[in-house]
């Protein structure tokens, strides 16, 4: 069997596509999940929000 | 380091720490976001009806009450985020006993026992697991709401302008954060 890294890669891309439809109907027939969804992107911004205002980045002159 | 016109300057860059925490920090969600719908369209219509709204409650009201109360926004999604992972993991587990339950007939328990059984008794088991699936899946997250609920009343009815400055200035002369109990 002859190892062909182009339809791996075929595969690979349509498997993805096939993952992203299948998601936005689910997303789209069930409304709930909108919520699930919108609870997940505003704990991302507020965790990212917190760790930006935390980090430190030093910056000072030498001479 | 970089060389500015008439100035050299060191600048700190971004650590692998740094990094990491910014990683944890948006994949943690994102991984409970993948479970969770994973979990709702595992139980069906039971899951897309029931589930999905409790778990999206539950999580917006986690969110919610991060905002208002500030001080404690950290260990408030913290904690959301791990509620809704154990009620998730609990709820799987409890699917996975009544799977493995629903094979087991009263006249198998007759056998193992050696002695007549009442016939009701051995084939109801799996329907008090299917109660404590109910009871699990909207006790949580009512119970869950009213913490929150109570957390954002205590909050609200003790803090003031006056505590709160109180509160900034511990910055400054503790170094000590107060965290509202």
């Amino acid at each position: 069997m002859q190892f062909n890294l182009s339809y791996l890669l075929q595969s690979f891309i349509t498997f993805n596509i096939n993952a992203a439809s299948n998601l936005a109907y689910i997303v789209s027939t069930n409304g709930w999940l909108l919520l699930i969804a919108a609870g997940a992107i505003a704990s991302v911004i507020m965790y990212m929000k917190d760790e930006v205002e935390t980090s430190v980045h030093e910056e000072q002159a030498i001479l | 380091m970089e060389y500015k016109e008439n100035a050299l300057t060191y600048k700190r860059k971004m650590s692998g720490a740094d990094i990491l925490r910014f990683a944890k920090a948006i994949c943690f969600p994102v991984l409970l976001f993948i479970f969770a719908v994973i979990t709702i369209f595992q139980f069906a219509v039971f899951g897309s009806s029931i589930l999905a709204p409790l778990i999206g409650v539950m999580w917006v009201g986690g969110v919610v009450c991060a905002l208002l109360i500030p001080s404690q926004k950290t260990s408030i999604l913290n904690e959301t985020h791990i509620t809704i992972a154990i009620y998730i993991v609990t709820l799987i587990a409890v699917r996975a006993l009544i799977k493995m339950l629903s094979g087991v007939s009263s006249e198998m328990m007759q056998s193992a026992f050696n002695q007549p059984l009442p016939l009701t008794g051995g084939e109801t088991f799996s329907g008090y697991l299917q109660t404590l699936l109910y009871i699990t899946t909207v006790m949580t997250p009512l119970g869950f709401i009213g913490m929150e609920a109570k957390k954002v009343f205590t909050f609200r009815k003790k803090n003031n302008k006056g505590k709160e400055l109180e509160r900034l200035r511990g910055y400054r002369y503790n170094n000590r954060q107060h965290f509202d109990g």
